[in-house]
């Protein structure tokens, strides 16, 4: 009986951890929402937890924000890791569906990453969406724009359209993040107690990485202004807040990433949630800003598909010294190959009247180098 | 493996930002406007209700400190301003003072203020406040001339109504329009025409306000709409963002007027963007700001030389918007620019008989052509009106191009003007130097 309730909790944990991220799916699914039947459309899409699927039915209208989230943040994931072994291959083309690399889910440092730009591209896209007005529950609260005591102007306008984009992302995005059901035994004491710690861990580092992906944006908002008045002065001032291309909040969360620290998650007597500290003492501390992971990264050279690794073999790389695509770093020392292919391509077009074009054909070489 | 459908898909995702600024602005833009379309829908039907003279000034009195207060940040602080120099100057112009004292004075008071504001660091306070004091000033000064000239021993408080309520006229504190005497008291003592004459009145209203807003717009979040492929197209588009932001006020402020039943104008973008001569541009930026400056300052000749008046006039004009070296040297480089161009085209003019001076010429009643040779329809003329019509426009991008968005809410530094001037070398100075050289010349 022990043995039996042990099996049932780990297959639990599995499946609850495989989901964390299955929602990126979400930005292939070729069904349009419709608003007028949530229920239908949104029990078509594949890789929703319940929690989400709830909120999908409640909020139909910002669903098409966050499916067009989802591709940002893939799109973003894939150009940021392109020259690396890891070159964010997520979604299956075939299945359309999340590859279940288990790496993914051992909180590595790629694992933050992909947590924290989906996060931030579900809350870039329902900010952009509700400027353009898709919504009437975008965050406009006119009553805040009056005589407010804090701002240094009356400025006008709807500024709260990022705050409210951020509470989407962080009600759809954290949705995912599913806590074990907890079993105690007749003795009162907590079985798998370390597994328990373990998976209430990694949900504590994907959500920390969640939010570190959204507090990106929130900085990134700038506020412009711009004044008139009779003769130059400053009467009257219209400001507008503006969020900077996606790529710029990529390349911070790039940023984030080549920084990550490494942490643990430790329990203290007395004190019911967990804590993340920093997994050697002596670096600094890790701050709410910082992407944080708790399994070092495999080195994604050899295929384990057990694991979602496809390897480098027949990766393109280049012959340039010290870039991140060389051949000598991403083939792992295996070697490469050239190959070389001879294209034809047409050269020196001439219009003759009346009314034809002639062109010569030519031959373009193209080398390519291919990893072993 | 090259997961190429990644990036194609990424194409998609980088859309502008249209609407983004463009919505904000324009709610913010209409927000402003209909409280100040309140007051004048307000004082519109106060002109014209029937109640006695006192309760009529108390009225204007107590609904011009509200409206200062409202459309600043620090109330109480703003209303003691603008009653303070309210009560200096009708003291000093009761004592039978002169106009030049009383405004004096009050740009006395006016730099003192900025000083007291930069010495607490709040130099955009000053800057808030500061078109306010402007209007505020003329219309003190141009009270104090008006007394100076009744030159009455009997001041009957029917007089100093009439003088509180030109001073205290809620609708045009904030952005203005600046009224002469005779031009309030015709508006104000206007009957009511009819409604299609009103109705008439109400839709070019509208449509200036929408012309206003749209302005407005373009001034925040040109952006939006244009990319400038270059540093020159960057400084036109922010001379652009200055002169769409003046006319938005301008074109606000006639709507104002045209709802309270004035033909005043206040400007005519058209007759700025496609500017005759920097002469003309000088004079249509702000008609009402010329008016007072041309009949208050300039025609009662403090001095005998015309140089000398010319120079005045300047001064006062600079001076009141307080010590601010980036607008002195600004209207100084245009007077500058205005008067070479002026002396060079006379000079043209007088030299080969063609219709090219900077002011267009008069067209006499009994014959279809002016005195010279080329008028205005032959060829040679069209091309060098058309050469200089295109030099105004440059000339506007470079005198406009100094008010950039970075420094406007806390004053431009010292050398700021200099700088962007140096990244066009001179060139309007330089133009205006070949100009007067020429003008010795032919």
């Amino acid at each position: 009986m022990l043995k039996s309730t042990q099996v049932i909790l780990i297959f639990i944990l599995l499946i609850s951890i495989v989901e964390s991220l299955s929602w990126l799916a979400l930005g292939l699914a070729a069904n349009r929402f419709d608003r007028d039947k949530p229920g239908t459309s949104c029990k078509s899409l594949k890789g929703l937890t319940r929690r989400q699927m709830r909120f999908c039915k409640k909020n139909i209208d910002l669903m098409e924000s966050v499916r067009s989230g989802s591709l940002a943040a893939h799109a973003e994931c894939q150009f940021q890791f392109h020259k690396r072994r890891w070159n964010c291959t997520l979604i299956d083309p075939v299945t359309h569906e999340v590859i279940p690399d288990v790496f993914l889910y051992e909180n590595t440092r790629e694992s933050a990453f992909v947590h924290a730009i989906s996060s931030a591209a579900v809350a870039y896209k329902v900010t952009r969406d509700c400027a353009r007005g898709i919504s009437e529950r975008c965050g406009c609260d006119y009553s805040k724009n009056d005589h407010s005591g804090k701002s240094q102007f009356q400025y006008q306008g709807c500024s709260d359209n990022v705050k409210f984009g951020i509470g989407v992302s962080k009600e759809f995005v954290d949705s995912a993040q599913r806590r074990v059901l907890m079993m105690k035994d007749d003795n009162g004491t907590s079985l798998l107690g370390p597994s328990q710690l373990s998976a209430d861990g990694m949900h504590m580092i994907n959500l920390h990485n969640n939010q570190a992906g959204r507090q990106v944006l929130e900085k990134s908002l700038r506020r412009e202004c711009k004044c008139h008045g009779m003769s130059g002065s400053c009467e009257m001032r219209t400001c507008w807040d503006s969020l900077p291309n996606f790529r710029h909040i990529g390349m911070a969360i790039k940023d984030k990433f080549d920084g990550a620290a490494e942490v643990k998650v430790v329990k203290e007597d007395g004190i019911e949630k967990p804590r993340i500290v920093m997994k050697n003492s002596q670096f600094k501390r890790h701050t709410n800003a910082d992407l944080v992971y708790m399994t070092p990264s495999p080195d994604f050279c050899e295929s384990d598909p057990l694991r979602g690794i496809l390897g480098t073999k027949g990766r393109q790389c280049t012959l340039a010294p010290n870039a991140i695509d060389d051949c000598s770093l991403l083939c792992c020392g295996r070697g490469y190959e050239k190959k070389v292919q001879i294209v034809e391509e047409k050269c020196n077009c001439k219009f003759i009247y009346c009314c034809e074009v002639r062109c010569e054909p030519c031959q373009k070489r193209i080398e390519k180098y291919l990893c072993l | 493996m090259d997961n190429g459908h990644g990036y194609e898909e990424f194409e998609l995702l980088e859309d502008g930002s249209l609407g983004e600024c463009s919505t904000q602005v324009a709610n913010a833009t209409f927000l402003t406007i209909s409280k100040l379309i309140c007051l004048v829908v307000a004082f519109k039907f106060i002109k014209h209700i029937p109640i006695s003279t006192t309760v009529r000034v108390y009225v204007h009195v107590f609904a011009s400190t509200f409206t200062v207060m409202w459309f600043s940040r620090n109330h109480l602080q703003s209303a003691i301003i603008y009653n303070m120099f309210s009560l200096i100057s009708l003291a000093l112009a009761i004592k039978q003072f002169s106009g030049y004292i009383i405004l004096a004075g009050n740009i006395s008071l006016l730099i003192a203020l900025q000083n007291f504001c930069r010495h607490y660091r709040s130099e955009d306070y000053f800057l808030s406040i500061r078109g306010i004091l402007m209007i505020h000033i003329m219309r003190l000064t141009t009270v104090a001339f008006n007394l100076e000239k009744a030159n009455s021993n009997k001041f009957r408080f029917v007089q100093f109504s009439s003088y509180v309520e030109y001073i205290y006229f809620p609708p045009f504190i904030i952005f203005g329009p600046y009224l002469s005497f005779e031009q309030f008291f015709k508006m104000r003592d206007k009957k009511w025409t009819g409604s299609e004459n009103e109705l008439g009145f109400i839709i070019q209203s509208l449509l200036a306000i929408f012309n206003a807003i749209t302005l407005a717009i373009i001034s925040s979040c040109h952006f939006e709409f244009f990319e400038p492929s270059s540093q020159f197209m960057e400084d036109a588009l922010t001379a652009m963002s200055f002169r769409f932001s003046h006319y938005f006020v301008c074109l606000s402020t006639q709507a104002f007027v045209l709802m309270l039943g004035s033909d005043v104008v206040v400007a005519n973008p058209l007759n700025i963007e496609f500017s005759r001569s920097t002469l003309q541009t000088v004079s249509e930026w702000n008609k009402p700001f010329h008016t007072f400056l041309h009949e208050n300052i300039f025609k009662r000749r403090l001095f005998n030389s015309t140089a000398c008046n010319v120079f005045f006039t300047f001064a006062v004009s600079s001076l009141l918007h307080g010590l601010d070296f980036q607008m002195t040297i600004t209207l100084l480089a245009l007077g500058f620019i205005a008067y070479s161009e002026t002396v060079f085209r006379k000079r043209l003019s007088a030299r080969y008989s063609m219709c090219v001076a900077a002011k267009a010429c008069p067209v006499r009643s009994n014959s279809l052509s002016c005195k010279h040779r080329h008028s205005n329809k032959t060829g040679r003329a069209l091309i060098i009106n058309l050469f200089f019509l295109m030099l105004s426009m440059y000339h506007l991008v470079f005198t406009g191009m100094t008010f950039t968005d970075d420094y406007s809410a806390i004053g431009y530094p010292f050398d700021h003007a200099w700088k962007i001037w140096g990244s066009h070398y001179y060139s309007s100075f330089m133009i205006s130097f070949l100009f007067l050289a020429l003008s010795k010349i032919i």
